[in-house]
C-alpha cells in the first residue's frame, strides 16, 4: 500500500534530519576546544579568534550572556559542570561574590607584566585583569559652557534646578557601569565631611531632581545624553547634558569624530570607579592547558596593547595605554577614584541595592 | 436478512423506543416518517455510527455490536451525498472499490448508472442527480451486504425524483440485498418499496 | 480516545513542568509573599509604575487598535475591491512580522521624522509610536477575526432587514443588526490584542526603553533570578514571582472571555455563498482611506530595508553597502548573518515537524470532545492556549530556570531552543486547525468509514487531504513564528552556545553604537528576517480558504 511506503519515507527523512543535526552539534569534550563565556559586548573579533586557533590550534566558542553580571549568573548556574572554560568579563564590582562562591581555579599567568591600577583590587591567580577603566560622568561642553553652568566640582552640584531632569544614570542592578558607578556613590558620600548625609540622601534629592534611569548604557549615553554619538542616531531625545560612562568615553568619540567632540570627562575625586575587568579559569574544567594558553594570548604584549581598540578599555599591562590616534587618549580622563574592597562590595552590595531601590521610588 | 431487536435511544427525549423492525434479502423497506421521528437515527445505529441504549442488530444472526462501522460491510447514501470535495468521479467511486477488485468495476459501474462520460469530473460540477447517482455507484461498487438511503432524493425536483428512484429499486434488486430507504414522501415510498414501516 | 487523553496528559505536563521547577525555584529564594511584593510593587525602583504601564499600554493599544481597524474590517469585507486577496494578506502580514523588526522599523521612521522635522524625538513621541506600533502588528487579528464573516454573509439577511423599520437607515442597521452579529468577534479579538500588547517585549524594550512593562522587568531580573545565591537573587526572585503571577491571571481571564466569545459567534451559521458585494475602485474616499492604511502598513518595513542601504558618515547620512557586507563577513557579531540564519532555519523547520502533530492532535481532541463534553472542550482550549498566557520571558524563564538552572548539562542541548518555539507555535496551529475541523462535513469521514476505510486511511486520505489548506496555512505561521521568536529565545540562548537572528539582531543593538556600522548591519539582518518571512507569508495566503471562521 503507498500509504506505508509514504510513512516509511517521511520516518527515514526525519531520522536523517535529526541525526545529521544532532552530530553537527554534539558537545565537544576535547582538549582542543575551549568554551568561553563573556558579555554582549566584548570586543574581541573573529579575526582576532581565527588567528588565535590558527597559531595554537585551540578552538573558541564565545557564549554571550548579557552583561558582567550576567556572566558570572551563568558561572554561578553552571558551577562545577565544566560547561564553560573561561569566564571573561566578571568585574571587580562583582569578584568579591564571585570568589566567595568558588567558581574559580588557579591560573599560572605571570603577574610581573601588570600595572599596579590592574592589581589594585585584587591580586591573585583565581583571576587574571586584561582591561580597566574608571566609570564617571561624562559632560556636554555645548552645556556646561563654564558660565550660564559651571563645571560641577561635587556631585551635589547635581541637585540643583539647572541639572533638573539633565543626568542620565544606569539602573545598577541591570548595568554594569550603573552598578560601578553606585558603588562609587557610596564610597564618596561615606567620606562626606559633616557625616550628616548619605548616599541615600544623594539619590533621594536625584530622584526629585529628576534624574533619569535607564536600564542599559545605551539607553542613557545614545538616547539620552547630547554630547554623544547619539545625537545621529534614530529615536534621539538628547535631554540629558550629563552622563555616567567611561572617562574615557570622549576619547573614543574623538578616534570616531576625528579629532571633535564636545563630551567631556568629569574629574571629581572619588566620584568615579575603576572597574577592573578578569578573565578566570572556571571550576570544573578539565582544560588547564588550554586554558593557560587563551589567558596568555589575551594579555600578551600583542594583543593587551591594543584593548585600547578591541575592547575600548586600557590595557592591564605595565606600560599600557590609550592609543593616541585622533584624540583618542588626549580626550581621555584617568581620575582619582573611589576606593572600595572587594569584599566590603561582597557583603554589602545586597542591602545598598536594596536602599537604592527604595530611595528611587 | 437484517434484525432489529427492541432497539431503544434518546437524546434529550426519546427518539426510539423498543423498536423491532425486520429486512430479508431481496428486499426494499421504506421507513416513513416525520422529521425528528427517528429514521436517521435508525439507520445510524444499523451501520454503527451509532450506539444504541438497549436492543440488539443481527444480521445473518451475527449481533453486530461490536463490530466497527468499517468492518460491518453495510453501505449508506447520505443525505447530503457526503462526496469527496477534493477528488473526481473516478476517484470518489475508487474509493469505495475493494482492493483486490480490478478498476474495470469503475467503469462498470459508471455505465450502470448512466453516467459513462463522467470520470474526470469534479464534485463541485455534477447535477443533483448527476452527484445522486455517483454517491450510489460509490456505495454499491463497494459490494455491500446491506444498503441504507437516507433521503437521498430529497434535494430533487419532483420530476427527476420518481425517475430515479425506479433506477436506484431496479440497480438495488439486481443486486439481491436488503436495503432500508428512509424518506419523508410517501409517493416515493410506494415507488421505491416493497413494503413501508411507519414511523411515529 | 486513550491516547488522546495521554496526549493531554503529555501536553500539560510538558508546559506545566519547566513552570513548576521554576515557581519551586524562585519561591525557595524569595523572603516576601507574592502579595506583599505585588503591594510594594511602586515603592521599588525596579518594579516602580510597572503595573500601571502595562496595564496603560495595553488598553490605549487595544483601543486605538479598534479605532484604526474596525473601519478598515469593514471596507474590506463589505466592499469588493481589485486584488482582494493581495489587500487582504498585506494587512495581514504585519502579525507574523518578527517583533524586533516592528521595533527596528518604527524606530528608523522616528529618525525619518526627526531628520525631516528637524527636531529630536520626546519620550511621548516615543510612547506614541510605541501605540502605532502595537496597532499595525495587530490589525491583523481584528482583520482574521471579523472580516471573514462580513465578506460572507448571506446578503439576504442584510437585504431582510433593510426592509423592515429596524433597519431603515445605516444607523439602524449598525445597532440593531451589525453590532448584535459582530460583537462576539470584536470582543473576542480586542481580548487579543489586549493580550498581546499586555505581554508586548521587543516593543517596549527598544521603542520605550525608559519605561518598563512587567515583560520587560522579567527579563531584567532573569540574570539573578532563582539563583542559589540569596544576596543576588532575593529580590529579583521575588519580583519575577510577583510579576508572572499578576500577568498570568490577567492574561488568562482574558484569553477565557475571548474563547467563550468565540464560541458564541455566529460565523458559520451565517455565511453562505450568497453573498453580492458593491466594488469600488481606488479612487473613491474608501479607496483613499484604504491606500493611506497600505502605506501605514508598507512604511516600517519600508523604512528598514533604506535605513540598511545608509551609514552615518560624520554628521550626515550616506548611501553605503557597508552593513550588508558587515553582516554576511561578521566582523561584529561572533556569528555572522548567514550562520544565524541557517540557526534560525532549521530550528523553525524542527518546529514545525513537531508542533504540527501535536497541534493537530490537540485539535482533533477538542473537536471532538465539543460534541460530548463542551464545558471540558472550553477548558482544554485554554489549557492549548495556556503558553502564550504565559508570554514569551516567562516561557523562556520556564526553561532557563526549570530545566537549565537545575540542570545544567541541558545547556549543551540544541534542542532547548526548540521547547520555547514549540510552547509559543502550537496554540496558533489548534487555532488554525480548530475552526477547519467544525467547518468540515461530518458525514465525509462517515462515509468513508462505511466504505471500509481503516482509521489510518481516513486520516490520510479524507481528513488530512480535505484540511490541506489549513495546515499549509498552520505550517507558515509556525515557521514566521519560529523564525522571528525574540522574547523566550532572547532570554534562554544567552546562556547556550546557540543562537538565533533575531536573537543576534537584538545582540547587535544592545552594543555601544559608536561604530556606525553596527546599525546598518543590524538592519540588513533585519532585511534578510524581513524578507524570508514576507515571501513565506504570501506565498502560501492563496491557500487560505475564503471565510475559514476567521481565527488565524
Amino acid at each position: 500500500m503507498y500509504d506505508k511506503k509514504a510513512i516509511m519515507i517521511c520516518l527515514i527523512m526525519i531520522c536523517s534530519i535529526l541525526s545529521g543535526c544532532i552530530e553537527d552539534r554534539s558537545s565537544d569534550i576535547n582538549d582542543k576546544h575551549l568554551s568561553i563565556v563573556s558579555y554582549d559586548a566584548f570586543g574581541i573579533s573573529q579575526e582576532l579568534i581565527d588567528e588565535f586557533t590558527n597559531e595554537t590550534g585551540i578552538s573558541v566558542t564565545i557564549t554571550r550572556a548579557g552583561d558582567a553580571g550576567g556572566v558570572l549568573s551563568t558561572a554561578i548556574q553552571t558551577k562545577g559542570s565544566g560547561l564553560f572554560d573561561l569566564a571573561i568579563g566578571i568585574d571587580n564590582s562583582y569578584l568579591g561574590t564571585a570568589l566567595d562562591a568558588n567558581i574559580f581555579q588557579p591560573l599560572e599567568t605571570d603577574r610581573s607584566t601588570f600595572s599596579s591600577r590592574a592589581l589594585s583590587s585584587y591580586n591573585g591567580n583565581l583571576a587574571i585583569p586584561f582591561d580597566f577603566g574608571s566609570v564617571c560622568i561624562n559632560y556636554d561642553s555645548n552645556y556646561v559652557d563654564g558660565e550660564d553652568v559651571k563645571i560641577p566640582t561635587s556631585l551635589w552640584n547635581f541637585t540643583e534646578s539647572q541639572w533638573e531632569g539633565k543626568l542620565a544614570v544606569q539602573n545598577p542592578r541591570t548595568s554594569s557601569p550603573g552598578r560601578a558607578f553606585f558603588i562609587a556613590t557610596v564610597d564618596y558620600f561615606s567620606e562626606d565631611e559633616n557625616n550628616q548625609t548619605n548616599y541615600e540622601d544623594w539619590w533621594k534629592a536625584m530622584n526629585e531632581n529628576d534624574v533619569i534611569v535607564t536600564d542599559g548604557w545605551t539607553t542613557a549615553y545614545e538616547i539620552h545624553y547630547s554630547g554623544g554619538y547619539g545625537q545621529w542616531s534614530g529615536g534621539f531625545i538628547g535631554d540629558a547634558h550629563a552622563v555616567v560612562s567611561y572617562c574615557h568615553s570622549p576619547g573614543v568619540e574623538a578616534y570616531y569624530g576625528e579629532n571633535w567632540t564636545t563630551s567631556v570627562a568629569l574629574n571629581i575625586d572619588g566620584a568615579s570607579f575603576s572597574q577592573i575587568e578578569y578573565v578566570s579559569f572556571l571550576s570544573g574544567s578539565q582544560k588547564s592547558t588550554s586554558a593557560n594558553i587563551f589567558v596568555n594570548w589575551l594579555v600578551s604584549e600583542e594583543i593587551n596593547s591594543q584593548m585600547s581598540t578591541i575592547n575600548w578599555m586600557y590595557p592591564a599591562i605595565e606600560g599600557g595605554n590609550i592609543i593616541e590616534d585622533s584624540g583618542y587618549r588626549w580626550h581621555s580622563v584617568i581620575p582619582i577614584d573611589s576606593n572600595i574592597d572587594i569584599s566590603d562590595i561582597n557583603s554589602n552590595i545586597s542591602s545598598w541595592l536594596d536602599k537604592w531601590d527604595t530611595a528611587m521610588a | 436478512m437484517l434484525s432489529c431487536k427492541d432497539i431503544s435511544k434518546s437524546y434529550d427525549d426519546l427518539v426510539l423506543s423498543n423498536f423491532n423492525l425486520e429486512v430479508e434479502d431481496n428486499e426494499i423497506v421504506a421507513l416513513l416518517g416525520s422529521s425528528g421521528s427517528g429514521k436517521s437515527t435508525l439507520l445510524r445505529i444499523i451501520c454503527g455510527l451509532e450506539k444504541a441504549d438497549s436492543g440488539k442488530i443481527l444480521f445473518n444472526g451475527v449481533d453486530l455490536e461490536e463490530i466497527p462501522p468499517d468492518k460491518r460491510g453495510i453501505g449508506m447514501v447520505f443525505q447530503n451525498l457526503a462526496l469527496f470535495p477534493h477528488l473526481n468521479v473516478y476517484e470518489n467511486i475508487k474509493f469505495g472499490l475493494p482492493s483486490k477488485s480490478s478498476t474495470n468495476k469503475i467503469y462498470e459501474i459508471l455505465n450502470l448508472v448512466g453516467l459513462k462520460d463522467f470520470a474526470t469530473r469534479k464534485i463541485q460540477n455534477l447535477s443533483g442527480g448527476e452527484s445522486q447517482r455517483v454517491a450510489l455507484a460509490r456505495s454499491l461498487i463497494a459490494q455491500p451486504k446491506m444498503i441504507l438511503l437516507d433521503e437521498p432524493l430529497s434535494s430533487l425536483d419532483s420530476g427527476i425524483k420518481e425517475s430515479l428512484s425506479l433506477e436506484v429499486r431496479k440497480m438495488i434488486k439486481s443486486l439481491s440485498i436488503p436495503a432500508i430507504y428512509v424518506t419523508h414522501d410517501p409517493q416515493i415510498a410506494e415507488k421505491m418499496a416493497d413494503r413501508i414501516v411507519y414511523l411515529d | 480516545m486513550k491516547a488522546r487523553f495521554l496526549l493531554i496528559i503529555s501536553w500539560v505536563i510538558l508546559v506545566l513542568w519547566p513552570l513548576l521547577l521554576a515557581w519551586n525555584q524562585l519561591d525557595s529564594v524569595s523572603e516576601r509573599s507574592i502579595f506583599d511584593t505585588i503591594s510594594g510593587f511602586n515603592e521599588k525602583f525596579q518594579t516602580k509604575n510597572a503595573l500601571s504601564y502595562t496595564f496603560l499600554v495595553a488598553i490605549v493599544s487595544t483601543i486605538f487598535t479598534l479605532f484604526i481597524g474596525l473601519p478598515l474590517a469593514w471596507n474590506l469585507g463589505r466592499y469588493n475591491w481589485k486584488y482582494h486577496n493581495l489587500l487582504r494578506s498585506i494587512f495581514t502580514v504585519p502579525f507574523v512580522m518578527p517583533t524586533i523588526l516592528v521595533a527596528m522599523g518604527f524606530l528608523s521612521l522616528l529618525d525619518w521624522a526627526s531628520i525631516l522635522s528637524g527636531n529630536n524625538t520626546s519620550e511621548r513621541a516615543r510612547f506614541y509610536t510605541l501605540i502605532f506600533a502595537h496597532a499595525w502588528f495587530n490589525l491583523a487579528l481584528l482583520i482574521r477575526f471579523c472580516e471573514p464573516l462580513l465578506s460572507t454573509i448571506d446578503s439576504s439577511y442584510e437585504e431582510a432587514c433593510r426592509l423592515l423599520p429596524s433597519g431603515n437607515t445605516q444607523f439602524r442597521r449598525f445597532r440593531n443588526f451589525w453590532i448584535p452579529i459582530m460583537w462576539p468577534n470584536i470582543a473576542a479579538s480586542s481580548a487579543l490584542v489586549f493580550v498581546f500588547s499586555f505581554t508586548s517585549f521587543a516593543l517596549v524594550k527598544f521603542i520605550t526603553p525608559s519605561r518598563r512593562n512587567l515583560e520587560v522587568v522579567m527579563a531584567n531580573q532573569s540574570e539573578w533570578a532563582g539563583l542559589p545565591v540569596p544576596s543576588l537573587s532575593r529580590a529579583p526572585s521575588e519580583i519575577v514571582l510577583a510579576s508572572s503571577t499578576v500577568q498570568l491571571i490577567t492574561i488568562l481571564l482574558a484569553l477565557l472571555i475571548s474563547s467563550w466569545l468565540q464560541s458564541k459567534s455566529s460565523g458559520h451559521h451565517l455565511s453562505s455563498l450568497k453573498h453580492r458585494r458593491k466594488s469600488v475602485s481606488f479612487k473613491s474616499i474608501r479607496g483613499l482611506y484604504l491606500i493611506i492604511m497600505i502605506v501605514f502598513i508598507i512604511s516600517p518595513m519600508a523604512s528598514l530595508v533604506t535605513s540598511s542601504f545608509m551609514i552615518r558618515e560624520n554628521t550626515s547620512m550616506v548611501f553605503s553597502l557597508q552593513g550588508w557586507e558587515s553582516a554576511f563577513g561578521g566582523s561584529h557579531s561572533p556569528t555572522n548573518a548567514y550562520e544565524s540564519l541557517i540557526s534560525s532555519i532549521f530550528y523553525a523547520l524542527m518546529t514545525i515537524m513537531l508542533s504540527l502533530p501535536i497541534g493537530f492532535f490537540l485539535a482533533d481532541t477538542i473537536f471532538n470532545l465539543e460534541k460530548t463534553n463542551p464545558k471540558f472542550a472550553t477548558i482544554l482550549d485554554v489549557f492549548v492556549m495556556l503558553p502564550l498566557a504565559l508570554s514569551a520571558v516567562m516561557v523562556g524563564l520556564g526553561v532557563l530556570l526549570g530545566l537549565l538552572r537545575t540542570e545544567p548539562e541541558i545547556a549543551r542541548s540544541w534542542w532547548i531552543p526548540l521547547y520555547g518555539h514549540l510552547m509559543l507555535t502550537t496554540p496558533f496551529v489548534v487555532r488554525v486547525l480548530l475552526p477547519a475541523m467544525r467547518n468540515l462535513n461530518p458525514h465525509l469521514e462517515e462515509a468513508a468509514a462505511l466504505l471500509g476505510a481503516s482509521y489510518i486511511r481516513r486520516l490520510l486520505f479524507i481528513r488530512l487531504s480535505l484540511l490541506k489548506p489549513s495546515i499549509i496555512v498552520s505550517s507558515s505561521l509556525v515557521f514566521a513564528i519560529s523564525l522571528g521568536e525574540f522574547g523566550a529565545s532572547w532570554v534562554v540562548l544567552r546562556f547556550t552556545e546557540y543562537t538565533t537572528l533575531p536573537v543576534m539582531i537584538g545582540d547587535l543593538l544592545s552594543r555601544p553604537g559608536y561604530d556606525p556600522i553596527l546599525r546598518p548591519a543590524a538592519n540588513a539582518a533585519g532585511t534578510i528576517l524581513l524578507l524570508i518571512t514576507l515571501t513565506l507569508f504570501i506565498s502560501v495566503e492563496r491557500f487560505r480558504p475564503i471565510g475559514s471562521g476567521g481565527e488565524f
